[in-house]
């Protein structure tokens, strides 16, 4: 196994179109990276720079002990030599071959004995659950079967590393987690080191060892799941990994007294709160699982801050939770409880102090979470 | 309204089909006719059926026949072929110079033949291929093989990216990619292509009428045309001689002609997607 390592890749487009912005990013031997961000900002292109369809404009691109591209330099390994395993969002089987030919097409490139192919690919189709499918064409299959062909592809090369396009969003919403939960599973089982790109914060968060995510070409933050969950680096990477509440504001009062005074959301801040100082302008921001509502009497709870009391506006069914949608005064809160509520309920409403994140208005970096 | 918009489409349609076929129509027809029923009945009325017209004309016509055959058929062959991978050097190169050069295959396919009568005669005197086999089929080359190019190229660029880019990733070199990935893809555009240069080919009269003296060399158009000034004007067989020239190009088309048709969906697909 090998690790993937870009250095300073940046790729322009055309004369002024920046799709990738000085990318720093280490992928550890075995490790499964996923690289997120919103359609448009370069995951895509990060991904065919190291399969070597693109060529970065700066930066250096490493796959093992190889320098596969750098312009500087002057390398540029073709994809065809870089040994690199690629699914692709559509799959891109070839439509003109059956299940068994395409599997064996990259085999049969590298010119392996007749007999060898046929038993890599037969294996490689039974770790897969396609054996039955070798002699069919694409068009032939399920979504969720042309998904397994395009990843036994993919891997009947023994690559270096794989690759994978949004792999999901092809798929039906219930095959979709079956589909994480196989790519998850076949990944330990080979340990290969994988990057896989996505906007959904669901592939992100069930599937990735790590997760760096991408704006407009910049790597924002490269962490753990939980840490990039619970400690986003700014708001961009708080909102679109998950569901948040964000309210502007500014700080009051200092020491061990300082409250978080948002106009119609007004909470006291724990006391070891630090970096933030009176008159500060914030934003103020609270995941829809890290508020409780109640509709008795006060809650006394170290690591609940009393906010004011609302209206249920909406309540629905999740499937074993309730999406919530309360009213404090103007400001409308987000929040996923437990038990469930009737419109109209007037309710109290605590936010969790330990899941409470503070980033700066300006900068809209995290300053406390 | 859909049904009045309907029927005039099928109108314009009959109307249209009509203005092609009764030439083909008075060919056929005159065809059989004796030489004096040629020219004294209205030219679309049929008048008595006499085979032996035909029988006599392609006695005459056979050797231009197998003329053509054996010009036309490596010609479509080859222009198809090494149009097709020109269509991918284009296609892979993406840099100014290639475009530059594309931009002179196409144009260079839309220049008349006549303007290139001299130049041609003399490079195959100098090559020592004038009155050849080997020199009608190298100037059918220089004409069809940007035309085999260009139709390529359009075919070529409805192939989604992702098949050829798939494949390079896969480890196949550029001439796999060709071969295993692209040909196949873009086959209802190799036979839509071959049979447009087959009928180009078989059709073309200047380019055999410079380059061939001996009469033996003479393949089916030139040799029709000859035939008729060698008997003084005979209607009939003039017909008779139009139909056998027709015949090869008509049966293609009327037996690959879905072919072609598919090929041309393929564009409109390949431009949806």
């Amino acid at each position: 196994m090998v690790r993937v390592y870009l250095h300073e890749v940046t790729k322009i487009f055309g004369k002024n179109v920046v799709a990738l912005d000085k990318v720093e990013l280490e992928v550890k031997s075995g490790e499964f990276m996923v690289v997120m961000g919103p359609s448009g900002h370069g995951k895509t292109t990060l991904l065919r720079v190291v399969a070597g369809l693109e060529e970065p404009t700066d930066g250096e691109v490493w796959i093992g002990d190889n320098l596969v591209a750098s312009p500087k330099k002057g390398v540029f390994v073709p994809p065809k030599d870089r040994n690199v395993g690629m699914v692709f969002q559509n799959w891109a089987l070839y439509p003109h071959m059956k299940v068994f030919d395409n599997i064996a097409f990259p085999l049969r490139i590298k010119k392996l004995p007749k007999d060898e192919i046929e038993k890599k690919v037969k294996e490689i189709a039974e770790v897969l659950g396609i054996a039955e499918t070798l002699d069919r064409y694409p068009r032939q299959l399920s979504g969720g079967q042309q998904q397994r062909v395009a990843i036994a592809r993919a891997l009947v090369k023994e690559p270096q590393v794989l690759l994978m396009d949004e792999p999901f969003s092809n798929l039906d919403a219930r095959i979709r987690v079956t589909a994480r939960a196989f790519v998850k599973d076949i990944q330990r089982k080979l340990g290969i080191t994988t990057i896989l790109v996505t906007h959904d914060p669901a592939d992100a968060l069930t599937l990735a060892d790590r997760i760096a995510v991408l704006r407009r070409g910049v790597i924002q933050q490269i962490g753990l799941p939980n840490e990039i969950y619970d400690r986003p680096a700014n708001v961009f990477v708080a909102n679109f990994i998950g569901d948040i509440n964000l309210f502007e504001g500014s700080i009051v009062g200092k020491g061990n007294e300082m409250y978080f005074d948002g106009g119609d959301v007004k909470l006291q801040l724990p006391s070891n709160i630090q970096g933030i100082a009176n008159s500060q302008n914030v934003i103020l921001g609270i995941r829809p699982e890290d508020i409780v509502l109640t509709k008795e009497a006060q809650l006394s709870n170290n690591d609940l801050a009393y906010v004011g009391k609302g209206i249920v506006e909406i309540s629905e069914f999740a499937g074993g939770k309730f999406n919530v949608m309360v009213k404090l005064q103007n400001t409308e809160i987000k929040v996923v409880s437990s038990t469930s509520f009737s419109l109209g309920d007037a309710v109290n409403i605590y936010f969790r102090t330990s899941k409470i994140k503070i980033f700066d208005k300006q900068s809209e970096n995290i300053i406390y979470g | 309204m859909v049904n009045a918009k309907s029927v005039i489409h099928q109108v314009v349609l009959a109307i249209i089909i009509a203005v092609w076929l009764i030439p083909l129509y008075a060919m056929v027809i005159n065809s059989f006719k004796s030489n004096l029923a040629a020219q004294t009945t209205p030219v679309l009325l049929p008048s008595g059926f006499l085979a032996s017209n035909i029988v006599t004309v392609a006695q005459g016509l056979v050797y231009g026949l197998i003329n053509s055959a054996i010009v036309v058929l490596p010609v479509v062959a080859i222009s198809t072929f090494l149009g097709a991978l020109a269509a991918f050097g284009f296609y892979r190169l993406r840099h100014w110079l290639s475009d530059f050069l594309f931009t002179l295959v196409a144009i260079g396919t839309f220049i008349p033949y006549e303007v290139a009568a001299v130049p041609l005669v003399k490079i195959m005197v100098a090559l020592g291929l004038f009155n050849t086999y080997g020199g009608l089929i190298l100037a059918y080359l220089i004409f069809f093989i940007p035309t085999g190019a260009l139709l390529m190229s359009i075919f070529i660029s409805v192939i989604p990216k992702d098949y050829i880019e798939m494949a390079y990733i896969d480890g196949a070199s550029d001439f796999t990619v060709f071969l295993r990935i692209l040909l196949p893809l873009a086959m209802p555009g190799v036979i839509a292509t071959a049979i447009y240069i087959l009928i180009m080919a078989w059709n073309n009269f200047f380019i055999p009428l410079v380059l061939v003296e001996s009469p033996s060399l003479r393949p089916i158009a030139l040799a029709v045309q000859k035939y008729i000034g060698g008997y003084g004007v005979l209607y009939n067989e003039t017909y008779a001689g139009s139909l056998i020239a027709a015949i090869v190009p008509l049966v293609i088309f009327v037996l690959l002609g879905r072919y072609f048709v598919r090929g041309l969906l393929a564009l409109g697909a390949g431009a949806k997607g």
